[in-house]
């Protein structure tokens, strides 16, 4: 099992984060901790790059659900970028895949 | 006098202060061939000296404040006590000193070990040497431990129950069997009645309960109210009524001891301890120590009925929040199981329940669901979970509107946590179960179709609780008859472990293990999956666990008995 | 044909309802057989439980699929849930006592403990009946709930010994005497000996009588741990094979591709139930080695072969596991041992085809 590494970029169209690893009832908590210290602005874009999560269950559901929150909440965007199969599949059944945007990479604009 | 005791030879055999100075520089010992010098007479400890018939041939001062009356020319065997002339008898027959015990014993209200010293003309010296304080010493300590091995031995087995009742006939059965020949414990009222055990010596004890006057008896009634115990000089006997005389005791009641179980705070109970007229009656150590015994008695009496009311009020509303059990309704096999995710709870964030159509011709309700996160928080927002759905039943024609108004009353509820859940609409038909399945952001249901196959049903939404509008989507099937719909959480299929022990359960081997499921009946085939899911894990943590299957009857509906369904009583 | 009046004759009936999965012909059977006062213990005993086993020893030798077999055991067991609801069934005045019946901790095979539990009820005990795998935890806060005369263990497969002695321990040192049954605990029960039990019974009618005679309470003052009853586990070698017991498996797959090329061309599920195969081999080493009893681990292997050869597999992998193993495991000299005895009594088995 590999813990959660975070990763954190500055773009000009806003913070890109970089998750690996797990992200489950242990781990979870630590992205959104990371993520609500973030200073977004208004017509930002926030890149959540998960090419890297090998797991993910509720917890990290919830993380993800939060991360949207601040998002929204400071009037920014927020864009899951490189989503694995496997967390597709589950953002499809928990009916995320309408409410987040994806993207093939964090790169693309 | 007559009370003789031997003590171990060794302790004769070990130089230094058991012995006493004075025989080593004592003229002749050690020198059997030496007549009997005079350093003797001026020995601080009694010296005695015999000649081999028995007959006293000279005893020092020390001596003589013993046997005032002894005078050279009698015997021992009229003036010395008995185990000192049989020793000097013992010794003159075997012109040896031979091995094994010193003799020792009282000379008066002392005890004294006698030490021989054989001189050449036949004649022996007897060194007295005083060990009345040793062996008030030994006989304190010996006591002390026994009680104090007797009193750990004791709290440990009171606190190994938690169980009152247990707990109080411990406490009787070990007053019985180290206190006194028989113990009453009497709890506290319960309205007018008492709780009374018994236990008499050599028997187990026996609990009932009945209504008694506790003021008949001096001391009781305080005693219960956690006043001071009555010193046992001050109770009549007499006073004693029938209702307090265990079976097996073999009265007459000789002396009586009634000491308060101090509990925490409020009285545990008292203690009524029983001697007959034939066993001596309690000293004063005995009632200290009856005190301490009670003490412990009492803190585990404390403990078990603090455990048992905790356990009371959580059973009480855990009632609520825990899975129900199913079976067959209006011709439909349901089964389900559960298991949190420790072992020391009952309940977690999965849940499921079945809603029965008020007939056969009316849908049944089967909701499964899963609240993110686990332990008691998560349980109590199924409980909340659970209660909407059942207020919403009346619109389950529509699982989507109850899937929005059910994610409105989350919303506003003011909680972090989101659910995914499962509804199914079941209905027995003529050609089978029709069944309406809509997910929201659940797992979608798998079906076991007669020939094996196994079909995921192409329902999806939005999970709730988390944003303003969710979606779902509903689809309809039919179950033919021996097949089953399985719903089911994520904790099976997350499950971890294997033969290679950090692999995930997942959901294909879920399916090729349901591929072999077919024609199995509901229950089975529950208990099938969570035992896969079990030896997948063997030892290793895992998450809530809940299983539900929907099953069409193979033929003519199961024949069922009123309760059959329920086969435990727990 | 058979005679439904008789026991043989309900045995043989009930026997065809369930292997073909017919319910309402099982559950008609014993319904109208305790409508003509058969007796509840008869039909428990020498009826359902005779069934029972028939299909353990059916799937064995390969007659039953596993599906067929859990399908008839389902049947069984609604088979029993109904007869405890016969009105014939119902006690009559106050218990006798009152007693907890459940299933090791791990242990899915809960048939036995349940007939046992209708048995005592029969019998006029209040029974509490916990069910398969109950969880330590959850039993020993049972018996602080309920004043429980004694608890009774079952189990079926000696890998769970070691939940067992937990499990009695735990319920001794509150002071309630255990008493065990199932195969798991040796045919002669040694091994419910071995972990300190308070008896011992070997079936359902063994353990009534043993109930009725008496069971003495254990002194819960004489606080006893694992390592006192089995001083053997000082060696740790118990301790390092379940900890390493993933590991193991992995190595040992890696050794066996090594070894034997043709093992590299395995498909996904083969290597996955090479894995298990090897896994459970581990698994019964281990019990072995916890109860120091080397007959757990010759027993499973035998038992395992004669299970393979029934579906036509050579046994002979089984000698190649217990090679790669040994290679593994060279400085635990117990486990060794206990590994040389496998691949004895291996060698030394009926020659295949033996059995029917």
């Amino acid at each position: 099992m590999s813990p959660l590494s975070l990763t954190h970029r500055d773009t000009v169209a806003g913070p890109v984060l970089l998750v690996a690893g797990e992200l489950d009832f242990v781990h979870a908590a630590e992205l959104r901790r990371q993520v609500e210290g973030l200073v977004l602005h208004a017509g930002q874009c926030l890149v959540l790059d998960l090419s890297g999560v090998e797991f993910c269950d509720s917890t990290g559901i919830t993380a993800l659900l939060a991360a949207r929150q601040h998002a929204l909440a400071a009037e920014a965007e927020i864009v899951l970028a490189a989503v694995p199969a496997h967390l597709e599949r589950i953002l499809t059944i928990v009916g995320l895949v309408q409410v987040f945007t994806l993207r093939a990479t964090a790169e693309d604009t | 006098m007559g009370c003789a005791r031997r003590v171990p030879a060794d302790l004769n055999a070990s130089p230094g202060p058991t012995t006493g100075p004075g025989l080593r520089s004592a003229p002749g010992a050690g020198d059997a061939g030496a007549p009997v010098g005079e350093t003797w007479r001026h020995a601080p400890y009694p010296v005695l000296v015999a000649d081999r018939r028995g007959v006293l041939t000279g005893l020092n001062e020390a001596a003589r404040q013993y046997l005032p009356r002894a005078a050279r020319g009698d015997r021992l065997r009229d003036l010395a006590p008995s185990w000192l002339a049989e020793a000097h008898h013992r010794l003159a027959e075997a012109r040896s000193p031979g091995g094994g015990d010193v003799p020792a014993g009282h000379l008066g209200d002392r005890f004294f070990e006698a030490h021989p010293t054989p001189a050449g003309d036949g004649r022996v010296v007897w060194w007295l040497i005083d060990r009345t304080d040793a062996l008030q010493a030994e006989t304190a300590l010996h006591s002390a431990r026994t009680r104090s091995e007797m009193l750990s031995g004791i709290a440990s087995t009171l606190l190994s129950t938690l169980n009152v009742p247990r707990c109080m006939e411990v406490t009787a059965s070990l007053a019985a069997q180290h206190l006194a020949e028989g113990a009453v414990l009497i709890a506290p009222p319960q309205g007018r009645r008492h709780q009374l055990t018994y236990a008499a010596r050599g028997t187990g004890a026996v609990q009932v309960t009945q209504q008694v006057d506790t003021r008949s008896v001096p001391g009781l009634a305080e005693a219960l109210q956690g006043f001071p115990p009555v010193p046992a000089r001050w109770l009549n006997p007499d006073d004693i009524p029938d209702w307090l005389i265990p079976e097996g005791f073999t009265g007459p009641v000789g002396s009586v001891i009634v000491t308060p179980l101090p509990g925490h705070g409020v009285p545990a109970g008292a203690l009524v301890l029983l001697r007959s007229g034939t066993e001596k009656a309690f000293t004063e150590g005995e009632e200290a120590f009856a005190r301490l015994f009670a003490a412990r008695a009492g803190a585990a009496l404390s403990a078990a009925r603090l455990y048992a009311e905790q356990s009371a009020i959580t059973a009480t509303l855990m009632r609520e929040l825990l899975p129900p059990k199913l079976g067959s309704v209006h011709g439909v096999e349901y089964a389900g199981n559960y298991r949190a995710a420790t072992d020391q709870e009952r309940i977690g964030g999965d849940f499921y329940d079945v809603h029965p159509g008020s007939d056969p011709s009316r849908e049944t309700l089967v909701v499964l669901g899963d609240v993110a996160g686990k332990g008691l928080d998560a349980a109590v927002l199924t409980g909340k979970i659970r209660n909407t759905l059942q207020a919403l039943l009346p619109l389950a024609d529509d699982h989507q509107r109850v899937l929005s108004l059910l994610n409105g009353a989350l919303l506003s509820s003011h909680q972090t946590r989101f659910a995914t859940l499962v509804l199914a609409s079941v209905r027995r038909g003529d050609e089978g179960v029709h069944l309406r399945l809509t997910s929201g952001g659940h797992l979608p249901p798998l079906i076991i179709r007669a020939d094996g196959t196994v079909e995921e049903a192409p329902t999806h939404g939005t999970l709730v609780g988390a944003l303003p509008q969710v979606r779902a989507r509903t689809i309809e099937t039919v179950l033919a008859p021996g097949e089953i719909c399985l719903l089911y959480t994520d904790g099976i299929t997350e499950a971890r472990g294997g033969p290679l022990g950090e692999e995930l359960f997942g959901e294909e081997r879920l399916r090729r293990a349901l591929a072999g499921c077919a024609g199995m009946p509901a229950e089975a085939v529950v208990e099938h999956v969570q035992m896969l899911a079990f030896q997948w894990l063997r030892s290793g943590g895992h998450d809530d666990m809940a299983v539900v299957a929907i099953g069409a009857a193979r033929s003519g509906g199961p024949p069922t008995v009123a309760g059959a369904k329920d086969g435990m009583n727990l | 044909m058979s005679d439904p009046t008789t026991a043989a004759g309900l045995r043989e009936a009930l026997w065809h309802a369930v292997a073909e999965g017919d319910e309402y012909t099982a559950v008609a059977l014993v319904q109208d057989a305790a409508a003509r006062h058969v007796d509840g213990e008869t039909l428990l005993l020498d009826v359902i439980a005779r069934v029972q086993e028939r299909i353990g020893t059916e799937w064995a030798a390969g007659r039953l699929t596993v599906a067929q077999e859990h399908a008839a055991t389902a049947i069984n067991e609604r088979v029993v849930a109904i007869l405890a609801h016969h009105p014939s069934s119902a006690r009559r005045g106050a218990p006798r006592g009152r007693v907890t019946v459940g299933c090791v901790d791990g242990e899915w095979h809960a048939f036995p403990a349940r007939l046992v539990a209708e048995v005592l009820r029969l019998r006029g005990w209040h029974v509490d009946y916990l069910g398969a795998q109950t969880p330590t935890p959850h039993l020993v806060a049972h018996l602080h709930h309920t004043n429980t005369d004694a608890v009774l263990l079952s189990g079926s497969i000696p890998t769970h010994l070691p939940a067992a002695h937990a499990a009695i321990t735990a319920c001794r040192s509150v002071g309630v005497p255990v008493l065990a049954g199932g195969r798991a605990f040796g045919i002669d029960g040694r091994h419910a000996r071995t972990l300190g039990v308070d008896g011992w019974a070997p079936d359902a009618r063994g353990a009534a009588a043993a109930l009725a005679e008496g069971l003495t309470r254990p002194d819960p003052s004489r606080g006893r741990q694992a390592v006192d009853d089995l001083p053997h586990l000082a060696d740790q070698e118990y301790t390092m094979i379940v900890r390493s017991r993933a590991q193991l498996v992995k190595q040992t797959l890696a050794d066996l591709e090594d070894a034997f090329p043709a093992a590299r061309e395995y498909s996904e599920a083969q290597r996955e139930r090479t894995a298990e195969d090897l896994a459970h081999i581990v698994d019964f080493l281990a019990t072995a080695l916890y109860m120091d009893d080397a007959g757990i681990f010759t027993d499973f292997l035998t038992w395992t072969a004669s299970i393979l050869e029934a579906r036509d597999v050579p046994a002979r992998s089984l000698t190649i596991g217990l090679d790669l193993l040994a290679g593994r495991l060279r400085d635990f000299p117990r486990t060794l041992r206990l590994i040389g005895e496998g691949t004895t009594a291996l060698r030394d088995r009926a020659a295949p085809g033996a059995h029917a």
